[in-house]
């Protein structure tokens, strides 16, 4: 489990973070520094993907956005940030102590501009939309009484509807650029999006003070940044 | 070495070769011993149970993850266990009706449970469990379901483990007197479930005035109060309610005969714990080891489960996961 190089401590005293790679990764650090826990080496390295405060006895590691949840469900970290998106569409058994209320968008139902001027979503009984959320698009459209087709895709959802793959997509949207350039406009809400502090299970339990002690001073950071 | 094409496993089952078999053989016979020490004994129950009558002891939890069949000599639905309390439950109530009071059953089974095939978790889990039934609910019978639990595994030489208690007796306390929709107190429970403070507090505000402010401050507390046993001594300070409070001094009579025992270290508190069947009607509680993310042992007071086969009385009881406990013994640092 343990990577050659890293020093082996008892496991009591080492709190194993996994971090998002990505637009996420400069927000978390600034709050992560703000409460004196500092890996923001992680930034400005982008090949390591390992920083252990041996001192702190806290250990940093960078893996994708998406492989989050599962390092924490298993264990192999005890805690880690991800998207709200990605804990809903992946349902793991995770404890989410905190909103960090970082990385924060929304997750829309968006159709082409034509569509969207005469368009209904109160009148959908049956649709076909492209996502990278299979899940929570099937969750949102049956709570509805909608029949949806999904097509799952991994990237550029936005040119589903442009080249007739979908009529509608299940996408995230920041400021909405993205969008507008290609001729989409928002017609429904699906969910708020922020990044949540996670936690293992276990972790929690058999390290209760350590968990709680970063959970506190991630918490304070958090209300500081509000003001 | 070749495979025939064709020859394989459904999904979620597996073989256990020789080396593994001894291992588990091994935390069996340990586990076992700590029980007959404590004067309990072995039962057997069958693989097949008729669903009506498992139902009975089911909660929806656990109904959608049964596999059912329907028996051709009868035309009637069974299914394999998922889960052998119920089982017990069962005996108790129709065999066993004449037996003195308090009776100490263990088992050793295997059950099924649907999982989601994705994460390749297995469906075959095999439990060894232990099921302490009494006249009246009383803490020395939980404390010594714990304390069990304590002594084999350390007697396993498991690591660095914790039992972390709750109780579900004194959050259904809080929760059944707000005045809320079912529909609101479901999303309480789950975001308390989470630990999610945050998304509590959102849905509170949105509730609104209704839920008043010592109420609302308990509710908020509810994901904070994980750690040692202070917290029992927290939530007695914000709760008045009758039963809340009830639940919350038996709970520190039990955390008390375990410390009087010397295995005070070995136990954590965690009161906003949702988690496990839903026949648990009191005391819940889980054993973690470091390094492996899922419970190696749970269980918890089942008071109103014997009743629902016929017979009124008291149960607390708890299994392990021995395959959990054989990986905690490999991967355990040092």
């Amino acid at each position: 489990m343990t990577p050659q190089g890293l020093k082996k401590r008892t496991w009591e005293d080492t709190l194993t973070i996994a971090l998002p790679k990505g637009r996420i990764l400069k927000e978390a650090s600034a709050l992560f520094k703000a409460t004196g826990m500092d890996f923001s080496v992680l930034l400005h390295d982008e090949r390591k993907l390992i920083y252990e405060d041996v001192a702190g006895g806290l250990r940093f590691m960078v893996i994708r956005s998406q492989d989050v949840p599962t390092y924490v469900e298993y264990g192999a970290a005890d805690l880690g940030i991800a998207g709200k998106d990605v804990l809903m569409e992946q349902g793991k058994d995770l404890y989410e102590p905190l909103d960090l209320g970082i990385g924060a968008c929304r997750m829309v139902v968006a159709e082409p501009r034509e569509l969207g001027v005469r368009d209904n979503p109160g009148r959908w009984t049956h649709i076909r939309v492209a996502t990278k959320y299979p899940n929570i698009t099937l969750k949102h459209f049956i709570g509805k009484g909608i029949h949806v087709e999904i097509i799952k895709l991994y990237g550029s959802i936005e040119l589903a509807p442009l080249l007739g793959l979908s009529e509608r997509i299940v996408d995230l949207v920041q400021t909405g650029e993205t969008l507008k350039k290609n001729g989409l406009i928002e017609v429904e809400d699906v969910m708020r999006i922020t990044s949540r502090l996670v936690c293992n299970r276990a972790s929690l339990k058999t390290k209760p003070k350590r968990v709680k002690e970063v959970v506190e001073k991630l918490s304070r950071a958090v209300v500081a940044l509000r003001k | 070495m070749i495979i025939q094409p064709g020859i394989s496993l459904p999904q979620g089952v597996r073989d256990i070769l020789p080396d593994e078999a001894r291992k588990i053989g091994a935390v069996e016979s340990a586990i076992l011993s700590v029980f007959e020490a404590h004067g309990f004994e072995k039962v057997i129950t069958p693989l097949l149970e008729y669903v009506d009558v498992l139902s009975l002891g089911m909660g929806e939890s656990l109904k959608d993850r049964v596999l059912k069949f329907i028996d051709p000599s009868t035309g009637k639905v069974v299914a394999i266990r998922p889960d052998i309390t119920p089982q017990i439950a069962r005996v108790v109530a129709t065999r066993m009706r004449d037996f003195p009071l308090p009776l100490k059953l263990c088992y050793n089974e295997n059950v099924l449970r649907y999982q989601e095939p994705r994460d390749g978790k297995s469906r075959e889990v095999l439990q060894i469990g232990a099921e302490y039934i009494s006249a009246k609910a009383e803490p020395q019978a939980d404390a010594e379901m714990i304390i069990m639990g304590i002594e084999a595994l350390k007697k396993l030489g498991v690591k660095s483990f914790k039992i972390d208690i709750g109780d579900v007796g004194f959050l259904r306390a809080i929760l059944n007197r707000l005045p809320v929709t079912e529909d609101a107190r479901r999303v309480i429970k789950e975001t308390i479930a989470i630990k999610d403070a945050s998304g509590l507090e959102s849905v509170l505000d949105a509730i609104g005035a209704s839920i008043g402010e010592r109420d609302r401050r308990l509710l908020l507390n509810l994901t904070t109060f994980y750690g040692e046993d202070e917290v029992i001594e927290k939530a007695l300070s914000f709760s008045d309610d009758g039963d809340a409070r009830a639940s919350l001094n038996h709970l520190q009579r039990v955390v008390g005969i375990i410390a009087e025992w010397g295995l005070g270290a070995f136990v954590t508190i965690d009161l906003g714990e949702f988690r496990g069947f839903d026949y648990y009607t009191g005391i819940i509680f889980e054993g973690f080891a470091s390094g492996i993310g899922k419970p190696i042992l749970s269980g918890g007071r089942y008071d109103t489960l014997i009743e629902r086969y016929g017979y009124g009385c008291a149960a607390t009881g708890f299994a392990f996961d021995v395959e959990n406990i054989v990986s905690a013994l490999d991967r355990a640092p040092g």
